[in-house]
């Protein structure tokens, strides 16, 4: 069939491109769902499942109407509780794009095959920049916390207690290197977990990158956790503060 | 009823309407407060801007105070938009609200005792943002601590940031951090080239100038402002602070940090580049400044003597065919029999093939390179789109110079070649400015005043050898050329590495010697040499023996008479005769020729366009 050896050798080529093509793509990734689209289906005949992916502080927050929450780090028993609907897809969503790492409900999810499952694309934000309504269940308001930089968190603490640092980052895979003295409460536990911070300490709340600590902060005020600051920058920051030196030399 | 004319019935339907909503109004607002008596509600509201409402104005979805009170009913989210649309409908596309979900009375408390802002308004706003953010960071030092110490000039946050509109660029998306440094810069242009604010805070009001000199600022104003860095990736967005300050962004030791957020493995003395360079002032930057001068000079010099070289030899020709037509010359004319109507072979086919090399390649790096020069006019994004965008064209630039630069090393490897044929260093001064050499000698010295005296009449033209003296230094100014564009483009490819030889401000002078020199080079090649070998009277529109090959014993005798003589004296002349190129060879030859004659006109006039208008 081939004749010639060249033709052989641009065949071998095409075909280890396209392994490689192939390898780059994972075979388990899950389709993603744009904003117009699911808009779409909501109004067709079979709206699918919504699910937030994020906490239920932020869920009360702001979702979209008719979704309802199961975190990033729910129990596989969660995941398995969801009733089998092959006809009825499943969009799973965060405040932005959900990355399967980070996000291990994903995963189970796909594991347990209750539904088609799909990830909105851009998450929560995506569906604001379209002008789309959201729902809110007892927002909390946020209230006047200030922040503090990396420096100033590790320089002065003028009298009083040691403040507590209280890390809400989530306690998935890719989040290493827990911060040493810190409490540890992910944000999608602590409206179960708040009782746990002793109340007689000042406390400090840190996050991923300062995106939800002043949520954090003033719920956990509201509930008589005397919440001083946050760190402005989030754990970024901190471990920033604490390399020396730059690249260049 | 029946009896009331419709109007009055129309009036009386309204007055009864009004009377029912103002009372139910005013009973919710009692109805509300008999529970809601805390100490807002109660002492601020009335007095606060919102007091003329009542509370279901902004607390609405509450239709009934039983059911309310029953909790079957709950308000629903303030409906601040049913007065506030416009602000609203802005908020609601803003970052704020998009990835923070912060309400309006987040920021606007205490919302039962908002007041009408007293004094500066944007002092107001540095103190509500401080209270979520970190004021340490943002407030204390820099524009808005300037504006605390109570200098007006001093942008607030909301000057940067916008009130309600604070866009919602996402992190992760290239083309919103695109945006987001576009908009950084642009807002520090704004009042950064004021220069009644520059000169009331003793800044200067050229800097946004000068940065556009550099070449972060070239792929900026090219549009390409993610490739490089803009105010904020330097000077930070908030630690804006004199570079004396050890916690400035500027200050040398934290200047390496930001220069690494881009640059990986440099050396100490790379942040010494000047970020804003003012080549027209000698104190700062002597080095710039002279560098500049001598690129000036050098670009006057040559087109000043090879732009009149090339006017008085159109001239010249011009008036010799006229009077050829009018018949006061005889046409000379191919005598029968002889061989003038037969072809020499001038070039090899490796030479004819280094020339179309050389052709496309520097065409590539014109096109790529000089939106760079030009980058404000819109010829430049078109042809930055054309190949690519800013990174592709680069890529495109690189490659087009290392094919010039292995040209460059062959020559050169063929002129020692020629200087020592079979490793014989004997006699090679005599082979060095012999006749077949490209390298200038007396002679052309002698022939450059005979061309003088010619254009103006004062005597034959000089007669040529092999190679010309404008031949010559087309060579040598490819060779000049190649040393100094190549030199100069290989230190601004790898500045890094080069931070180990030189200074940063040594990556200023490299640019501005390679800008300078690239359109020394490319208006040389597009004018005069275009002018010289296929624009000259007697040669429009094409000489293509460089592309043929091969060109007439009769245009042999008559442009290079002494290389004629030399053949037939020598007996090689039946050696390089050759049969005519063929018909294809010809159409070919033709068709490259004229096309590149053309776009490098046309290049020609984009760039006089942007010397001329920007």
């Amino acid at each position: 069939m081939i004749k010639s050896p060249s033709m052989m050798v641009l065949l071998c080529t095409m075909l280890i491109f396209m392994g490689c093509s192939r390898a780059d793509t994972p075979g388990s990734q899950t389709p993603s769902l744009t904003v117009s689209e699911l808009s779409k289906q909501l109004r067709g005949g079979n709206p699918p499942r919504i699910i937030y992916a994020g906490s239920l502080l932020q869920w009360r927050d702001a979702h979209l109407p008719a979704s309802r929450c199961i975190p990033c780090d729910a129990s596989e028993a969660i995941a398995a509780s969801l009733p089998r609907d092959p006809h009825t897809p499943l969009v799973l969503y965060g405040n932005r794009t959900l990355q399967e790492e980070n996000c291990p409900l994903i995963s189970r999810l796909a594991r347990a095959g209750k539904a088609p499952l799909f990830i909105l694309s851009g998450g929560l934000a995506a569906w604001k920049k379209n002008g789309l309504t959201t729902a809110s269940v007892e927002r909390i308001p946020r209230l006047a916390i200030p922040a503090v930089s990396a420096a100033e968190w590790g320089n002065d603490h003028p009298g009083g207690p040691k403040p507590l640092l209280l890390d809400i980052r989530p306690t998935t895979p890719s989040v290493t290197a827990p911060i040493p003295d810190a409490l540890n409460i992910p944000l999608s536990q602590l409206h179960e977990r708040y009782g746990e911070i002793p109340l007689n300490r000042p406390v400090v709340v840190v996050d991923t990158a300062d995106g939800e600590t002043l949520l954090a902060a003033s719920f956990l005020l509201r509930k008589g956790v005397s919440v001083i600051a946050r760190i402005e920058g989030g754990i970024a920051s901190l471990n920033r503060d604490r390399v020396k030196g730059g690249k260049g030399r | 009823m029946k009896g009331i004319p419709p109007k009055i019935r129309k009036i009386l339907f309204w007055v009864f309407f009004l009377t029912i909503a103002i009372s139910g109004s005013a009973s919710a607002a009692i109805d509300c407060q008999s529970c809601h008596r805390d100490e807002p509600f109660e002492k601020t509201f009335a007095q606060s801007v919102h007091g003329i409402n009542g509370c279901t104005s902004c607390h609405q979805g509450i239709t009934s105070t039983e059911r309310h009170m029953a909790g079957d009913e709950k308000p629903r989210l303030l409906a601040c938009a049913s007065c506030h649309g416009e602000v609203a409908a802005r908020y609601d596309k803003s970052y704020h609200h998009v990835y923070q979900h912060i309400a309006c009375q987040d920021c606007h408390r205490p919302i039962h005792g908002l007041r009408k802002v007293e004094g500066d308004k944007r002092v107001k706003a540095v103190k509500t943002c401080t209270g979520c953010h970190a004021a340490r960071q943002y407030a204390d030092p820099g524009h808005t601590g300037m504006l605390l110490k109570g200098n007006p000039d001093a942008a607030s946050c909301i000057d940067c940031h916008g009130v309600h509109n604070l866009p919602a660029y996402d992190p992760a998306s290239a083309k919103d951090k695109a945006a987001q440094r576009i908009e950084a810069t642009e807002k520090c242009r704004t009042c950064h080239s004021n220069p009644m604010l520059a000169k009331r805070n003793n800044l200067s009001s050229t800097v946004i100038e000068h940065y556009g000199e550099t070449y972060h600022g070239k792929v900026y104003q090219v549009g390409y402002p993610d490739l490089v860095a803009g105010c904020a990736d330097c000077h930070t967005g908030h630690n804006i602070l004199p570079p004396e300050d050890a916690r400035s962004s500027l200050y040398p030791d934290n200047l390496a940090k930001r220069c690494a957020g881009c640059h990986q493995g440099f050396h100490p003395r790379f942040v010494r580049y000047v970020a804003h360079p003012d080549y027209s002032r000698s104190g700062p930057y002597p080095v710039l400044f002279w560098t500049n001068v001598f690129m000036i000079g050098l670009l006057v010099g040559t087109f000043l003597f090879f732009w009149t070289h090339s006017i008085l030899w159109w001239r010249k020709v011009y008036s010799l065919q006229c009077r050829k037509r009018q018949g006061y010359l005889e046409p000379r004319g191919i005598v029968p029999g002889c061989d003038a109507g037969r072809q020499v072979q001038r070039f090899t086919v490796t030479e004819r093939l280094m020339h179309v090399a050389l052709i496309l390649a520097f065409f590539t790096l014109v096109m790529t390179g000089f939106p760079l020069k030009y980058p404000q006019t819109a010829w430049a994004k078109i042809l930055m789109d054309l190949f690519g965008g800013a990174a592709m064209a680069g890529l495109f630039h690189r490659v087009a110079a290392t094919v010039l630069i292995g040209l460059f090393l062959y020559i050169a490897w063929l002129s020692v070649k020629f200087l020592f044929p079979g490793r014989r260093a004997s006699g090679w001064l005599g082979r060095l400015f012999g006749p077949d050499s490209l390298c200038p000698n007396l002679k052309d010295l002698r022939d450059i005043k005979g061309m003088f005296l010619w254009f103006f009449n004062r005597g034959d033209m000089p007669q040529f050898d092999r190679w010309t003296y404008w031949e010559k230094f087309d060579f040598f100014a490819v060779f000049w050329g190649m040393t100094v564009i190549g030199g100069s483009g290989l230190t601004l490819w790898f500045p890094e590495v080069f931070s180990y030889i030189f200074p940063g401000w040594m990556l200023n002078v490299a640019a501005l010697i390679h800008s300078e020199e690239a359109f020394l080079a490319a208006i040389f090649i597009f004018t005069v040499h275009f002018f010289n070998n296929h624009l000259v009277p007697n040669k429009f529109p094409l000489e293509d023996n460089i592309f043929t090959g091969r060109y007439t014993v009769d245009a042999l005798q008559e442009e290079r008479p002494l290389e004629y003589e030399r053949l037939v004296r020598e007996g090689r002349l039946e050696d390089v005769k050759r049969p005519a190129p063929g018909m294809i060879t010809m159409f070919i030859s033709s068709a490259f020729g004229l096309l590149s004659l053309l776009l490098g006109l046309f290049l020609t006039g984009l760039i006089f366009w942007a010397v001329l208008f920007f």
